[in-house]
């Protein structure tokens, strides 16, 4: 079995690496790893640059600190982890693995074994970025500590991941089932109240004196009388990682290993059937990455309860444009989740938040909180919503076969998000208006009212430059933004999303060059017939009006390329 | 119909269909066969517009698909093999916005006798994820149908389908081709081809290396005589396939 693991691995990296280095020959990818190699050295490799925080600390500080952030990532793996299965095994996998004559713990220990190469591959990577590339004795000491903390938290969250299986297809007879592991835990949580009921208020008065003294106070509880006990097996996990000589990682590292041998032997132990969980988390997963490659975001398929929101029925009679706007525009409104409003909510109100010092009424601080609301939906919506060509490129087979010509299509790809993300800002925008139309704190009304014209000027120019510039992007560059089976990972795609993001800003700066331009000799002009926010709205105006004309020039060149593009050539995969 | 004249396309230094002279009648189902990799996809790529041919001339009704793209595609209709759907739009939303974008006349009347034809009816609000791939077929082809076209091309239409699908599917294709629509139906099903087409064309490494009736094909292989078009087929391609 470990054998077969053995193989796969070795004949998955080394024809891996054969395709990338193959793919080098292509300079599109050589440039880009070129840059990604520039970026590596750069934010890692480079002498002189950041250190650490871990190596600032005191040694005997490292401990504790090592010790806390893994209470915390094994508390919020049991907590927040909802994974659909203990084990992520790809869609190969299971149809090799669970079709073979193998017992379920044969099937473990391959995967177990698997999972620690790549945990291994990780932390070597890991140490050798963060020491600066630098190699010495503490490279592969420290590297071998990591994958053992590495190693314990992946059995953890597998092994409680059991649990949550065990029980959801139980119910109570998985409890009986589980007794094991829930008496320990239980035992633990006991074990843990009972030491802490001491301790935690000491530590807590120590933090409230100071941060120095309460830490000194946290460290002393993990490292005398019960603490040190319940502590033993993070300390044991930890100090390898520590271990700053081979004598001393020789001395951390049995208590480590028997700490990793003990879940293995609990998670190898189990007899939960995993095998339909794991088969239906492979094939979405597979699906997922399926969206992603082609440059989408991954939303799960509605299931038959849920109807798709109904829409006006589209006019089979009309313009392309147009249908291709209601087509885009149902789907923005059928993927829109509750979820993506709170995160827009929450976002916004850290963003009034920081207002929070200057005496506002109710209605200027709904105004304030509608007004960061229209800003996000400007500026992040055209990044983050991707109902463009960004996402139908992928469709491009189908689009092409359709009598539409290329500008047509451009238009009303771009067209749909300008449209909404327009309508939700600027009706954000006009919203805090008239809520504080009543305001006498504010400036005037006049002055307010060009203040709005402005913004809704304003708000349509910047959301067609960003999406312009993102579908530029998409149309001159498809196989390094919808990719297909052949998509660069690794350093070539680093470099390609550097020399993307570097070029997309080069591009919207020089877009918007030409507006704004032509808004500050507007406003000039007219600031002595109109006055100071009139003339800033009039040159705003100007200024939309020239990314309008911009807008509609680049619509035609887009679509020439769009007329001109080859699914095959451009990268695209094909049907 | 469908006049295609000298094709070639090329992928780089590799020649994926080469020379490539057919055409199709008004009520012809003309077979396209041959091996893997011997450019039958590239071929009906190239006929839908998809791609550009590196030479030749394509006609759909007369009307160069080169020089005026709009007006060809929109007497032609493609359905590919993998039906590639917008996860957002339902099935009856999909024949609408396909019917925009065809212009196609009386379409708000046709959608329901398409859906009823097809037996997508009960699954006029459903989207694609909650389809199955037979289904998902079928929506395509509805949607190659809605603009009545005049030249229709399937890439392996049967893939998917249950016995009773394929046997409709053969009816839809043999009907159109009835009603006066030239038909080019890729497919690695002999016996289909052999049932239901008219003509076949078979194709070798981008290459064609016979084109005809099966009966035509036989007058120039005498030793073939009596065969079926699987041997006949394996027997002009070399056993490849």
């Amino acid at each position: 079995m470990i054998s077969a693991a053995l193989y796969l691995s070795r004949r998955s990296w080394a024809n891996s690496l054969r395709a990338r280095l193959l793919r080098l020959r292509q300079p599109k990818y050589m440039v880009a790893f070129s840059a990604g190699v520039f970026y590596l050295w750069v934010m890692f490799l480079r002498p002189g640059g950041a250190v650490s925080a871990l190596s600032l600390l005191a040694p005997e500080s490292r401990e504790t600190v090592a010790m806390v952030f893994l209470t915390g990532l094994l508390l919020a793996n049991w907590t927040f982890n909802t994974n659909e299965t203990p084990f992520p095994f790809t869609l190969a996998e299971t149809q090799f693995l669970f079709a073979a004559p193998l017992t379920r713990r044969q099937v473990l220990l391959f995967k177990i074994f698997r999972s620690q190469m790549a945990l291994l591959t990780s932390a070597v990577i890991t140490v050798f970025l963060f020491r600066r590339g630098t190699w010495s004795l503490a490279t592969p000491i420290q590297a071998l500590g990591l994958w053992l903390a590495y190693a314990v938290v992946n059995l953890n969250n597998a092994g409680m991941g059991l649990l949550r299986l065990s029980l959801a297809q139980h119910g109570v007879a998985g409890l009986r089932r589980r007794i094991g592991t829930l008496t320990v835990l239980a035992g633990l949580v006991g074990a843990i109240w009972w030491v802490g009921r001491a301790q935690v208020p000491v530590i807590g008065v120590a933090f409230g004196e100071s941060w120095r003294s309460g830490f000194a106070a946290l460290s002393q509880a993990l490292h005398t009388g019960g603490g040190a006990v319940l502590s033993w097996p993070l300390r044991a996990v930890v100090d390898p990682f520590l271990a700053r000589s081979p004598h001393e990682l020789v001395t951390a590292l049995p208590a480590g290993l028997l700490v990793f041998g003990l879940h293995v032997w609990w998670v190898v132990g189990s007899s939960i059937a995993f095998e339909e969980s794991a088969t239906d988390h492979a094939q979405r997963t597979a699906k997922r990455i399926a969206a992603l490659r082609a440059g989408r975001g991954w939303t799960e398929p509605r299931g038959s309860r849920s109807r798709p929101l109904t829409s006006a029925a589209l006019n089979p009679a009309g313009t392309a444009a147009g249908a291709i706007v209601w087509k885009n525009r149902l789907g923005i409104k059928r993927e829109f989740t509750v979820r993506s409003l709170v995160l827009v909510g929450v976002a916004t109100a850290f963003g009034v938040m920081s207002l929070r010092g200057q005496r506002l009424s109710t209605a200027e601080l709904l105004g304030a909180f509608l007004l960061f609301g229209a800003a996000m939906v400007t500026l992040l919506g055209p990044l983050a919503l991707r109902f463009d060509l960004r996402r139908d490129l992928e469709m491009l087979e189908v689009l092409k076969t359709y009598p539409v010509r290329g500008r047509t299509v451009v238009m009303g790809e771009i067209g749909a998000l300008l449209l909404v993300l327009t309508l939700v800002a600027g009706g954000l925008t006009t919203a805090a208006f008239l809520l504080t139309l009543p305001e006498h704190s504010l400036p005037p009304l006049g002055d307010r009212f060009a203040i709005l014209v402005t913004a809704l000027a304003g708000i349509p120019a910047v959301i067609a430059v960003f999406l312009l510039v993102q579908n530029t992007s998409v149309l001159l560059f498809p196989a390094w933004i919808t990719v297909g089976p052949q998509r660069a990972v690794g350093l070539e795609a680093t470099g390609q999303r550097l020399i993307l993001t570097i070029g997309s800003l080069l591009a919207l700066v020089v877009a918007l060059v030409p507006a704004a331009l032509l808004f500050v000799l507007v406003m000039v002009v007219t600031e002595a017939l109109v006055g100071g926010p009139w003339s800033v709205a009039l040159g705003a105006v100007a200024g939309a009006g020239a990314v309008g004309g911009e807008c509609w020039l680049a619509i035609q060149l887009l679509g020439g390329v769009y007329d001109r593009m080859d699914p095959a050539s451009a990268g695209i995969p094909s049907s | 119909m469908l006049q295609v004249r000298g094709l070639t396309r090329l992928y780089d230094q590799l020649v994926a269909v080469e020379d490539l002279s057919f055409s199709v009648a008004p009520g012809e189902v003309l077979g396209l066969v041959g091996p893997n990799g011997a450019g039958k996809t590239t071929t009906l790529r190239s006929l839908c517009g998809v791609i550009r041919p590196t030479r030749g001339t394509i006609e759909i009704g007369g009307v160069d698909l080169g020089r005026d793209p709009v007006r060809a595609k929109g007497q032609i209709a493609f359905m590919p093999d993998e039906p590639h759907l917008f996860d957002y739009l339902t099935v009856e939303e999909h024949l609408r916005f396909t019917a925009r974008l065809y212009k196609a006349a009386g379409a708000e009347a046709r959608i329901p006798a398409l859906l009823a034809e097809l037996e997508l009816s009960e699954k006029a609000s459903a989207l694609p994820t909650e389809l199955s791939r037979g289904m998902r077929q079928k929506l395509v082809i509805a949607c190659g149908l809605i603009h009545d076209p005049k030249a229709l091309v399937f890439d392996e239409p049967l893939t998917g389908l249950d016995p009773a699908g394929i046997r409709r599917m053969k009816q839809t294709i043999v009907d159109r081709a009835r009603q006066g629509a030239a038909v080019l139906l890729s497919s690695h099903l002999l016996h289909l081809v052999e049932e239901i087409c008219t003509r076949v064309l078979i194709l070798q490494r981008g290459r064609m290396v016979a084109i005809g009736t099966i009966p035509e094909i036989l007058a120039g292989r005498p030793d073939l005589q009596g065969k079926s078009l699987e041997d006949i087929f394996l027997d002009l391609t070399g056993g490849a396939g």
